[in-house]
């Protein structure tokens, strides 16, 4: 959830709103934001899904260090959701669960 | 290829200390950092495109923060933002890269300061979206302002757990418990170290009255078990720990929690120092393996110098006066000082920075990392997030083969994912020794190789002079 403007100290103002698309879904923003804010602002924990065990990561560190966070974004694989503001028209994509080879 | 006089790696409290003094004392200046704008984690401004009614919200050294970041208009103060380090040689020369090109740099002298990571000690469920780093959970609610869940907790060990906890009551979160490995009330043992550095004594004395009048259960001793929930956290399991940190077999205390912010402390960036050949040496009380340096902040390796974590935990005051160190002794070597003006700042800020080392050094005993804490790492714990690789074939591998961290490297792939082991080293070089039955310090390193960091290949392939 988003904390509301004079909630803190100093207030602030956020950017202007703005849509990205989450996996073909609209998902409002606001210009400032990285994905990884837009998307926790919406409950929306979970980034992508290991490639050998197939597990659930999301935000870790949240400065670009551990590369949890990777998403795809207007096609362009292996980006840091943290790192990465959102822009007005951006399509970001989470991959889906690859199977476990072998199981 | 592009020259200056003085390049700075980081452009965090230390880093920037560094930049602006030798800039002052007329050096021609490079200030070098990864990200899109100056100040490092510490002081982290808002994203651009969000405005603030007032300062950035940097508390206490609001004053320092904004001195430093103006310092940066100067003329002879060059200011390289998301560019990274991804090759060094010892000669000065560095090799930088931007999201779509690379350039080499050489500088007369290096100063490295390069900051420091959040440690994690892994457990079991360590790995669930809504699990996040102290500091990474600090960030989004204080420049994203963003709240990733109602009930928080946060776990670890020192100092950093109780400025967030403070920042998320005052965000609106209900935290549901501040789990803490140490014994902080051993803190007022230190009491006359204490006085060194009243701004942070008075402000840890603040978080506390907070956290009191909130309610907010202080659990000392105590470590988070096991994570749990479907698909991503929905609960936590405190237990008690003994002195030594070792899990007490009891049953544990559960918790509801959206989100978990975690730190047991900061472990030093060393991989340019290392890169460049400089002396490591290993401070246990300060992180662990940190950058070798002498009272001028030089390291083994003469014109490099490194300021603030790299040199050794000992958080922003420090950081600060051993960057004006390092900048000012950096700018003597290139004469734009004489010897005896040198000696008398240095002189001076050595004395403020030894009454700073007795703050840190109080902190370190209440805080600092105990070895019972790896006991929470279970068999089929993920110890390596990237390679997933688990406590039980990290063991295996450094059991089977010729004892080296190489080799346990090349096994399990443990500490080859793309966050180079800045999450697993340690514990990777801890688990390893205790199967060995010899000391980390013991144990040999595997080599740093370029590139630092992960580097596009579009930046690699437009080289530009």
């Amino acid at each position: 959830m988003r904390i509301g403007e004079e909630k803190l100290r100093p207030s602030i103002r956020r950017g202007r709103e703005i849509w990205i698309s989450v996996d073909g879904s609209p998902l409002p923003a606001y210009e400032g934001e990285t994905i990884a804010a837009a998307l926790l602002a919406a409950g929306e924990l979970t980034l992508r899904h290991t490639d050998k065990g197939g597990q659930p990561r999301g935000v870790f560190c949240g400065v670009g260090l551990c590369h949890e966070c990777r998403v795809t974004v207007n096609g362009v694989p292996n980006v840091r959701a943290c790192l990465t503001p959102v822009a007005p028209g951006m399509v970001v994509e989470r991959p889906a669960p690859v199977r476990r080879r072998g199981s | 290829m592009r020259r200056t006089e003085i390049a700075v790696v980081g452009a965090g409290p230390a880093g920037l200390s560094a930049a602006v003094s030798a800039a002052r004392a007329g050096a021609r200046v490079t200030l070098i950092d990864r990200y899109t704008q100056p100040g490092g984690q510490y002081f982290r401004q808002f994203p651009l495109g969000f405005r603030a009614a007032s300062g950035p919200g940097w508390g206490d050294d609001e004053a320092q923060g904004r001195k430093l970041l103006a310092g940066l208009q100067m003329k002879n103060l060059e200011v390289l933002c998301d560019t990274a380090v991804f090759d060094a040689k010892a000669d000065g020369t560095l090799e930088l890269a931007t999201a779509d090109h690379s350039f080499a740099l050489q500088a007369e002298k290096l100063i490295l300061a390069t900051g420091a990571s959040e440690r994690v000690i892994p457990f079991p469920g360590w790995t669930l979206p809504g699990v996040f780093t102290a500091g990474g959970l600090q960030n989004l609610v204080k420049t994203q302002r963003i709240l990733p869940g109602r009930r928080i907790a946060v776990a670890g060990s020192g100092p950093l757990l109780y400025a967030v906890a403070a920042l998320l009551i005052d965000a609106g979160a209900e935290v549901v418990a501040l789990v803490e490995a140490g014994q902080p009330a051993e803190a007022a043992k230190h009491w006359p170290s204490l006085f060194a550095n009243r701004t942070l004594a008075f402000a840890g004395a603040r978080y506390l009255s907070k956290l009191w009048r909130t309610g907010v259960p202080v659990l000392s001793r105590h470590a988070i078990l096991q994570a749990e929930g479907k698909g991503q956290l929905e609960r936590v399991a405190v237990g008690k720990l003994d002195a030594e940190w070792h899990p007490q077999a009891r049953p544990p205390t559960y918790f509801e929690v959206d989100a978990l912010g975690l730190n047991f402390g900061f472990l030093p960036s060393i991989e340019l120092a290392r890169l460049l050949g400089c002396q490591i040496v290993f401070r246990p009380p300060l992180g662990g393996y940190t950058v070798a340096h002498n009272a001028r902040m030089e390291t083994s390796r003469p014109g490099i110098f490194v300021a603030g974590e790299a040199a050794g935990i000992g958080g922003a005051s420090i950081a600060m006066l051993q960057g004006e160190m390092a900048g000012l002794a950096a700018a003597q070597q290139l004469e734009y000082l004489s010897e005896a003006q040198a000696e008398q700042h240095l002189r001076v800020l050595g004395r403020r920075l030894a009454r700073q080392e007795r703050f840190r050094d109080a902190m370190n005993a209440v805080f600092g990392l105990r070895p019972g804490i790896y006991d929470l790492i279970r068999d089929d714990t993920i110890v390596c997030r990237c390679e997933e690789a688990t406590r039980a074939a990290i063991i295996r591998a450094a059991m089977e083969s010729t004892p080296s961290l190489r080799e346990v490297k090349c096994r399990t792939w443990a500490g080859m994912g793309s966050c180079q082991g800045r999450f697993c080293a340690e514990t990777i070089q801890h688990l390893t020794a205790e199967a060995l039955g010899v000391s980390v310090a013991d144990l040999s390193f595997p080599r740093v190789r370029p590139p630092l960091g992960t580097v596009p290949v579009a930046a690699l392939l437009e080289e530009r002079p």
